[in-house]
């Protein structure tokens, strides 16, 4: 052996502890997997906010996992193969990952990460499946909103929809916009005697028939999905079905609404207000984000009509974090990093709205994201959806109601019957009542 | 079947091992297929159905209580399901059937461009159920639909026509539009009718037979495996009707077209109950399985074999 050889034996000898030493000194690399759903601007959105946490945190990869359609499919086979993500979107379903103990319960690890302070967030946005037991908050939130075409409520010379819940119209008041807004195809609106039901050019009204269509309606009308103490199903109550049964007398009774059949047959909702097929619309705020795509187009958000009093609500869905995760801390980041609005700041401009309260509250953070005048807030926005909603706010039976999923498959069927007329609101909530009180199972919040 | 022995014995014998082997390895790749994709999960799913198994994967057992949720009508869609499935494949399996023989017949005549008419009557088969779905959206649309605007054009009330909108008329709207997409079969009795030996014909013409006499004593039995072919799939195909009812009305309107396997669909990935969806794909898979065995019990009856006596070959 030369006394080369052997020098550099000896030099490896010694640089190699201080090698491990210098390894070790850096911070070990974390690898998390990412699942989500969503297209376009929600994919980009999530996309952006994933690189910037990426550079936040140098430490940490993030493997992203976008999955468009039959999440829970796929998400179904990784847990078998036992490669489920570390955090990832979920559905309702969310709740039986937490009571098999697949998920981390919120509550318990918050104090990890304190960037999401828990006081932040109203009790009602917090999907659980016990007091006790949280699979998180809201990641972000949505709520109902009435949106129209400024352009035909000109036309038609009819006042524009109030801004303020202070000046929201009565049912009957929007029954009679609605009818001045509907024309059928020789030009009469719906007020007038030889106006042609069966030929409709422009509806005046078109809302979701889902639930989150109608419920701030019967919340309105002092209803609700499951009687105050839980213990029944609520919609069978003589203030829910009438809450009800006034949205289905849009359809036959005033026709100033589409049909079941000619809804299905209609454009996505921005764009049957941009051809003027309808004139108001009210749907979910993630429509803001349609509407906000076309620049030149003249529209506006109002409050939505009431029967008693203001009432509307948020809903939303939120992110879980398995316990299969290798480093929960990370995770969590992750987590806290995505449902914070400021991360995913150009989704709150129009497909989203915040489920922190001080974004409702501190002027700062409200310029982020519902300026007015730009293209996903009109103006009035402020008024119309973000104080009215956040200030008028019931839980979301979504996530407050139990077993809300198996309890809706009941009602929205016999709902069916209500829209085409062949059934009263009341008499078709009455029918479903028997099953739909063998589920459940009281309130969650 | 007998073969003349000409060569040794025992040849033959070793000819018949080496052949039997290959024989093996070219069905290995079906045979590992159906064992491991099919068979196997069959068999976890027969398992999983005395479970409570949840989409986390978690399980335990709990006997016959799937089945007994199912029939004791706690479960609020299984016989409306069952009785929904059952009213579509009554109405849609003779439609589908009737309607692809008469096609079959028209599409066998010596007419000019006959490829053509084939290929456009077989064209709808290969477009996506989804993409179907769509169309017959449109075609079915109460208001501005093609199939009433055309019924209002040669002067029809149309009024209370609503097609896949109303609950009366939601199954029989489904089995029209499921004879759009009937070239598979069509092609099939295609076939057999071009095996149809044409000296029966003539023998029956030479009897003073017309075309109702041909068709009744020679076409329809000879094409009678054909047809119970036939039947035997699209029946299985009409029990496992899914497509429709997830794309075009969600199961509704009022449930009216909650088909089995959108009901067992929904069972396990809206209401997370893996172990109740594996009971409820096992009860249709015996009722399909009954249904056949049905039917091939009743073909002794009126299916016609060409060899032999009116036996099976």
């Amino acid at each position: 052996m030369s006394k080369r050889i052997v020098a550099l034996l000896v030099v490896l000898f010694v640089l190699t502890p201080a090698g491990f030493a210098l390894t070790a000194s850096a911070e070990e690399t974390v690898n998390l997997r990412f699942a989500y759903w969503g297209s376009g601007a929600e994919k980009e959105g999530v996309d952006t906010a994933i690189t910037e946490f990426e550079k936040a945190n140098p430490n940490i990869k993030v493997e992203r996992l976008h999955i468009p359609d039959d999440f829970v499919t796929k998400l179904n086979a990784m847990i078998a193969a036992n490669e489920a993500p570390d955090v990832c979107y979920s559905g309702p379903w969310k709740i039986q990952l937490g009571k098999d103990g697949l998920i981390y319960n919120y509550y318990e690890i918050a104090e990890l990460d304190p960037s999401v302070s828990a006081d932040d967030v109203a009790d009602y946005c917090w999907w659980k499946w016990s007091e006790s037991e949280s699979a998180g908050p809201y990641q972000a939130s949505v709520c109902p909103s009435l949106m129209y075409n400024a352009d035909l409520f000109i036309e038609a010379g009819v006042e524009l929809p109030p801004t303020k819940a202070e000046d929201a119209w009565t049912w009957d008041e929007f029954v009679e916009v609605a009818q001045k807004l509907t024309f059928d195809r020789s030009g009469r609106n719906a007020l007038d005697p030889d106006f042609d039901p069966e030929d409709i050019q422009q509806y005046g009204i078109q809302m979701s028939t889902g639930w989150n269509g109608w419920y701030p309606f019967v919340l309105s009308n002092g209803g609700k999905y499951l009687t105050e103490d839980g213990a029944a199903f609520g919609l069978n109550s003589p203030e829910a079905a009438e809450a009800i049964q006034k949205v289905a007398d849009l359809i036959n009774v005033y026709h100033v609404h589409p049909t079941p059949a000619a809804s299905s047959t209609l454009p996505g909702t921005a764009t049957a207000l941009q051809t003027r097929r309808v004139a108001m619309s009210i749907q979910g705020s993630w429509t803001h984000a349609d509407l906000a795509l076309t620049e030149d187009f003249n529209w506006g958000v109002g409050v939505l009509p009431i029967h008693k009093e203001y009432k509307s609500f948020f809903h939303g869905g939120s992110l879980i974090i398995f316990k299969s995760t290798k480093s929960l801390e990370s995770a969590l980041k992750l987590h806290n990093w995505i449902i914070n609005p400021a991360n995913v700041i150009e989704l709150h401009k129009g497909l989203w709205v915040p489920q922190l309260n001080s974004w409702y509250t501190d002027p700062e953070k409200i310029a982020l994201w519902a300026k007015e005048s730009t293209p996903g807030r009109p103006v009035g926005f402020q008024d119309a959806v973000m104080k009215s909603t956040f200030e008028h706010a019931e839980p979301s039976p979504e996530n407050c109601v139990v077993n809300f999923a198996e309890i809706d498959a009941l009602v929205w069927p016999a709902l069916d019957n209500v829209w085409n007329g062949s059934m009263t609101a009341q008499e078709a909530m009455d029918s479903i009542a028997d099953p739909i009180n063998a589920l459940v199972a009281g309130w969650i919040y | 079947m007998t073969v003349a022995g000409t060569k040794p014995q025992t040849r033959k014998a070793a000819y018949a091992a080496r052949e039997n082997w290959v024989g093996w390895l070219f069905a290995l790749p079906a045979a590992l297929g159906f064992l491991l994709f099919t068979l196997g999960p069959m068999v976890a799913s027969l398992f999983y159905g005395f479970t409570d198994l949840t989409i986390s994967g978690k399980w335990g057992f709990i006997g016959f209580e799937n089945y007994a949720r199912m029939f004791s009508g706690r479960d609020n869609y299984f016989y409306k399901a069952l009785w929904m499935t059952t009213q579509y494949v009554l109405m849609s399996v003779p439609m589908k059937i009737i309607y692809a023989f008469l096609l079959a017949m028209a599409l066998n005549q010596p007419v000019r461009g006959k490829s053509v008419f084939r290929t456009i009557f077989y064209l709808p088969t290969i477009v996506p159920t989804v993409a179907i779905s769509m169309i017959w959206l449109w075609l079915l649309n109460p208001d501005f639909g093609l199939i009433n605007q055309v019924l209002r054009g040669i002067g029809l009330n149309t009024k209370g026509l609503k097609w896949i909108y109303d609950k009366r008329s939601v199954i029989p709207s489904l089995s029209l539009m499921s004879m759009w997409t009937t070239g598979g079969i069509t092609v099939v009795f295609l076939a057999g009718l071009q095996d149809v030996p044409k000296h029966l014909y003539e023998a029956t013409s030479l009897d003073g037979g017309g075309a109702w006499a041909r068709f009744r004593h020679v076409t329809l039995p000879m094409m009678s495996p054909t047809l119970f072919f036939n039947l035997c799939t699209t029946l299985i195909g009409s029990f496992q009707v899914f497509s429709e009812a997830y794309i075009m009305t969600n199961g509704g309107p009022d449930n009216a077209s909650l088909f089995y396997v959108f009901y067992l669909y929904r069972e396990a990935f809206s209401f997370t109950r893996m172990g109740s969806a594996c009971a409820i794909a096992w009860v249709l898979f015996i009722i399909i399985m009954a249904v056949t065995m049905l039917v091939f019990k009743t073909s002794d009856l009126w299916v016609f074999y060409q060899a032999g006596e009116g036996g099976k070959a």
